[in-house]
């Protein structure tokens, strides 16, 4: 996964800096997430887990410790990478925070491009060494996906289709058929079943496959049989 | 053939039923076409001893659509083991659709046409995929500027992460082709319905089931990535 596609929340009440670091994420595609206080940072993280959080340590009435206190309990929460990036310089307090857990520890001010490459390098370590893998594995069968693939069409009779395709059946599947053109030519069918297994075609990485028509009413199959004198015959 | 199919068959009209049998008995050498008109009688001999495919006409006298309650009633009691393929006069959608729902494998409508039917039985019962194509009528060739159509299918959902989906299925599309995707768990994700999200399969491989597994992942804007990350703590009850 790319920068572009990670999030940030900043948790910082310091309007000019949260304006700066909100461009400097924009600038390189990200999700920036701004909340002014430990609360409002934890009502944002009840839908969005971010990839990683920027904390402030003064805050108005509360400080970072106060956050620490706030993610106790919720290990997914207390495994989100943490930077802070404070005006807050003494030794004590940083090494405190290093204790914490921290990542990293920023002095402000800081310079857009340190934050970029501490922003990347946090990024790619989390993907390279991080075991805090999101993967959901539902009950096999369970959760289905409908997908929708473009075809040819190239063959027809009263029982079966003909199209080709990138997608290679290797047993019998059922289908929806959508085609605007079969449907000006009063050739409503809709409802296939593969049958057998889809053979490749001189197309490089296409396949033939041959499906039935299921339930195909008389007045269609008619259709079907005039359109053998109008667009020719071939076995 | 070593043993005679046989058909078990139900439709109030005896003229119908005598036609029926004689020419498809003719049309299909070896196979029994067994006659019944009342839902009692069909089932009485369904019972004595299961059919290999049952042929049910939809409107049975005055019992309009009992047809489709003999196929829910087999569906309920055997499952899917014996094909059905229901013969009706009616021919509107909504009809073939409720009877392909509740569990006909096909569908052919009246007047009798015995090489249609006796092709369709033959799919059903007697030959193996090579086969089953051969026996088709020859093909009409359809013309390049009305081929372009389609298909839509379900594959299963094997993993979500926050890069992407995981699809498996026993088939597979070839690597580096755009499709559609509609994923419902994307959709409860994103606060949105029936939508299809243009995917890409970027790779394919065989899994430890046997099954092909195509990853398709999430194009910037489709799922922000911090919401995809909650749910799948909620998923894990974390």
């Amino acid at each position: 996964m790319g920068i572009k596609e990670k999030v940030i929340l900043h948790i910082d009440d310091d309007e000019d800096f949260i304006a700066i670091v909100n461009k400097i994420c924009g600038s390189q595609g990200m999700k920036y997430l701004g909340a002014g206080s430990i609360a409002e940072a934890m009502t944002i993280m009840q839908d969005r887990i971010p990839h990683m959080i920027l904390l402030d340590l003064m805050l108005e009435g509360e400080t970072g410790l106060d956050f620490f206190k706030a993610i106790d309990n919720k290990p997914v929460l207390q495994n989100i990478p943490i930077i802070v990036c404070s005006g807050q310089d003494a030794p004590k307090i940083v090494a405190h925070m290093m204790k914490k857990g921290v990542r990293d520890y920023i002095v402000k001010p800081i310079k857009q491009t340190e934050l970029i490459q501490k922003f990347r390098r946090l990024f790619f370590d989390e993907e390279e060494f991080g075991n805090n893998k999101f993967e959901w594995y539902p009950e096999p069968g369970s959760h289905l996906a409908e997908v929708e693939i473009e075809c040819e069409l190239m063959k027809i009779n009263e029982t079966a289709i003909g199209f080709q395709s990138p997608a290679k059946f290797m047993q019998e599947e059922e289908f929806v058929l959508n085609s605007e053109h079969m449907r000006k030519d009063k050739i409503q069918i809709e409802r296939l079943r593969s049958l057998g297994k889809s053979r490749a075609t001189s197309d490089a990485g296409d396949f033939l496959t041959i499906a039935n028509l299921v339930g195909v009413p008389e007045k269609i199959a008619a259709e079907i049989r005039k359109m053998k004198n109008i667009w020719g015959s071939k076995k | 053939m070593s043993k005679a199919k046989r058909i078990l068959t139900i439709d109030d009209d005896a003229d119908f039923n005598a036609i029926l049998k004689l020419k498809m008995e003719k049309e299909l050498p070896g196979f029994n076409f067994d006659i019944t008109e009342t839902p009692q009688d069909f089932f009485t001999k369904f019972n004595e001893e299961m059919p290999d495919l049952c042929l049910v006409d939809l409107n049975l006298g005055d019992m309009w659509g009992a047809g489709l309650k003999i196929i829910e009633a087999i569906r309920k009691k055997i499952g899917k083991e014996v094909p059905i393929i229901v013969l009706s006069k009616i021919s509107d959608k909504n009809t073939i659709d409720e009877a392909l729902s509740l569990g006909s494998d096909d569908y052919v409508s009246k007047p009798l046409d015995k090489f249609l039917l006796a092709q369709k039985i033959r799919y059903f019962l007697d030959l193996d995929n090579d086969e089953k194509e051969l026996v088709t009528q020859a093909f009409t060739q359809i013309p390049k500027s009305k081929s372009q159509a389609y298909l839509r299918t379900h594959f299963s959902i094997a993993k979500i992460s926050e890069e992407g989906i995981y699809l498996e299925a026993p088939h597979f599309i070839r690597k580096g082709v755009g499709i559609r995707v509609k994923c419902p768990v994307i959709d409860s994700i994103n606060q949105k319905k029936d939508y299809f999200q243009i995917m890409t399969v970027k790779e394919c491989h065989i899994n430890s089931k046997g099954l092909f597994e195509m990853y398709l992942p999430f194009e910037t804007e489709q799922v922000e990535a911090g919401l995809i990350r909650r749910w799948i703590t909620t998923q894990k009850n974390l």
